[in-house]
């Protein structure tokens, strides 16, 4: 478990976080999200020890700093070494040594389709290589805690469900993920917690069913809508919206929910479902960020 | 250990890949041929060849502080067990290159013929060139905005000039108000002095072993004040 108690931190008379409070589950999926200029970096930074708090405090049960495999934002590795070098120093740092190290190198640099990359040098990699490079780094050392800075950039569709997959089946392993990113797709196909930064306060977090609340609205699936039905539904209430196989009832039309299933039971149509929508997760940030 | 040795194989090849390593050999290079343009005797040798090594050994830990203090270094920085490895490994890196321009200059002197020693002289005098660019070397660190803290490089370097300044004006220093200051930044400085001026052959062992001695509990100093700014500095690299 990671906690954040009251955390702050500020850059001269920025506050980049205001006394965050904050817990990341052992075993979760943890998407952060924000605009830029949120806290996303500052905290991740302050959960690396790059940076210092000016108040509060962060704990990490079970996860020493040097354990975490991290993938920074921009990966800026040194540009004159080699791609297989620069994965075995790191793997080096992290206590890997002899033929372990090199089995566990070749083992990602395949995974991240770099075998044929090590002997090139750094500077010489496309954007998506080193981003790939940069998420071998992260994993080299089976870290249990991998923190990531936007690792889908510069990668193409094909190599983001890849990274995404990992993610997923990572997770599964019982490593905890963070996610930081813009992209709340990843976020919603990857994550099963998350928190929404804005200005450095924390806007909203949780479980991501807690985080989407109940969308005041409920649909009931149904077969078909007899042309006859349409205008007792409406007579029921003016917002009760009939289209294709759905019967919409929001706002104050959901009142009228138990008379609506009554005239479709006696009407005798098949009622495949009635469900009620959760908020998107997009919703929910733009709501978050806005306030 | 191992992490530091490690860390300083691979800062010693991006300093010969950069080129880098191109300034502490021309420095070296400069100074044998200002110095041994003639050729001199032994304790000349020593006293140039450890003012050559000194600043072939605070130049290069500039350099290497300079290669640390970029983004590049945070997924190194967070492997770490403690930031401090990092200064090791720059100050081990500083004196195996330092080790080089020893060979170079010692082997140019030689093969040159500009000066004539015995291997008991080199005995004396590695130990002595050894403790000054140790000595140098942390002294670089601190130089360095790689653990420059509210602009304690800058305060480092007005120190170290002011000290240099009442080393080279001593004689009308001590006559005047600042005397006691004087004697202060003698005595501090006494053991260098010793390390660079003392013949190869030095008169009493025991007094230049002890000056030597002092020179590493200030390397080791420095090394510790190094690692103290270093520790929790936040650590904002844009690059």
């Amino acid at each position: 478990m990671i906690k954040a108690h009251e955390l702050s931190k500020r850059y001269g008379s920025t506050l980049a976080l205001d006394r965050l409070n904050l817990a990341i589950p052992t075993g979760s999926a943890f998407g952060l999200l924000g605009p830029n200029g949120a806290g996303k970096s500052t905290f991740i930074k302050l959960l690396l020890e790059l940076i210092m708090p000016d108040g509060g405090r962060l704990e990490r049960e079970g996860v020493a700093r040097q354990q975490i495999g991290y993938l920074p934002e921009r990966p800026a590795m040194p540009i004159r070494s080699h791609v297989g070098e620069y994965l075995t120093l790191v793997g080096h740092l992290c206590g890997l040594g002899g033929r372990r190290l090199h089995t566990t190198v070749e083992q990602r640099l395949v995974q991240v389709g770099l075998r044929r990359a090590a002997g090139i040098r750094i500077g010489a990699c496309s954007k998506g290589m080193l981003q790939r490079l940069g998420l071998a780094v992260a994993l080299i050392a089976d870290p249990p805690l991998l923190v990531l800075d936007e690792p889908m950039e510069g990668l193409d569709p094909a190599w983001q469900k890849t990274v995404r997959d990992l993610l997923v089946e990572l997770n599964r392993q019982g490593k905890t993920v963070l996610l930081s990113t813009h992209r709340l797709s990843d976020v919603a196909q990857v994550c099963s917690h998350v928190a929404i930064l804005a200005q450095g306060q924390l806007k909203a977090a949780g479980a991501l069913e807690d985080v989407l609340p109940p969308r005041r609205q409920v649909i009931i699936g149904v077969d078909r809508v007899p042309d006859g039905l349409r205008a007792a539904l409406a007579s029921l209430h003016p917002d009760i919206r009939v289209g294709g196989g759905a019967i919409a009832l929001a706002g104050e039309a959901l009142a009228s929910k138990a008379a609506a299933l009554s005239l479709l039971l006696e009407a005798g149509v098949d009622i495949q479902d009635v469900t009620q929508q959760r908020l998107s997760l997009e919703e929910v940030y733009l709501e978050a960020v806005r306030a | 250990m191992s992490r530091i040795v490690a860390l300083s194989r691979f800062q010693l090849k991006e300093l010969v890949r950069s080129f880098a390593i191109a300034a502490p050999t021309t420095i070296t290079l400069a100074l044998y041929w200002l110095f041994f343009e003639f050729p001199g005797d032994v304790d000349y040798f020593a006293a140039t060849g450890g003012f050559v090594l000194l600043v072939a050994a605070l130049v290069t830990t500039l350099l290497l502080a300079s290669q640390a203090n970029r983004m590049s270094s945070t997924v190194v920085v967070v492997r770490l067990l403690r930031r401090s490895e990092l200064l090791g490994a720059i100050v081990t890196s500083a004196l195996v290159v330092t080790a080089g321009m020893a060979v170079l200059f010692t082997g140019l002197a030689l093969g040159q013929a500009k000066v004539a020693m015995t291997a008991a002289h080199l005995a004396i005098i590695a130990p002595r060139w050894l403790a000054l660019a140790a000595l140098f070397a942390v002294v670089g660190l601190h130089l360095s905005r790689l653990i420059s803290r509210a602009g304690s490089h800058l305060v480092a370097l007005g120190l170290l000039a002011f000290m240099a300044t009442v080393v080279e004006q001593e004689g009308v220093l001590l006559r005047g108000s600042l005397a006691g200051i004087t004697r202060a930044v003698l005595a501090i400085s006494k053991p260098i002095m010793v390390a660079l001026q003392e013949p190869a052959l030095p008169a009493s062992l025991a007094s230049y072993a002890s000056s030597l001695a002092v020179l590493v509990v200030y390397a080791v100093g420095l090394f510790l004040l190094a690692a103290w700014l270093f520790r929790r500095k936040d650590l904002l690299w844009a690059d």
